[in-house]
């Protein structure tokens, strides 16, 4: 049962790679990075209820967090061009 | 009680994997930026809260509250 649940992340990972690799505009490769940051964090999660360790699921609360950060970081380097206050 | 357990962990993975599945396809043939953010909030939400809302259901069904706290924190969070 974790084992079918574990190939559908890895199907759905695949077919989100694929998004990614095909993708037209830059928004839909950060959509598609930040869906494919959810399915490894749900794997995450599904291993360490698959073998017996559910501290696993601290990695994955940081691993969504680092996610949710890297995905707004890269739409304000894209809006505003420079991620800080540097002025000159 | 270990039976329901597992019926209700196999219809709760069921739900979540072809949430997840279905959201991707959509990914993939939708034709728009905002139809495939559609798709990509399906899978936020679908997934991630049927396969932890299982995770809470489960021990709940076997009496163990000493890990309860733990699945909630992951459930709220999304």
């Amino acid at each position: 049962m974790y084992l079918a649940a574990l190939i559908a992340c890895g199907i759905s990972g695949i077919l989100i790679l694929i998004r990614i690799i095909l993708g037209k505009t830059t928004f839909d490769r950060v959509l598609a990075i930040n869906t494919l940051g959810t399915i490894i964090v749900i794997g995450i999660a599904l291993h360490g209820f698959y073998s017996g360790r559910p501290e696993f699921l601290d990695i994955a609360i940081v691993y969504a967090l680092i996610n949710f950060i890297g995905t707004v970081a890269v739409l304000k380097l894209f809006s505003a061009g420079s991620l800080g206050d540097v002025k000159k | 009680m270990e039976f329901m357990k597992d019926i209700i962990t196999g219809i709760f993975f069921f739900i979540g994997s072809m949430s997840i599945i279905i959201g991707a396809c959509g990914l993939i043939k939708l034709p728009d930026v905002f139809s495939r953010i559609h798709a990509a909030g399906m899978i936020d939400t679908g997934g991630t809260a049927f396969f932890s809302t299982r995770n809470d259901c489960s021990i709940w069904l076997v009496s163990n509250y000493s890990e309860i706290n733990f699945n909630w924190y992951f459930y709220f969070f999304y």
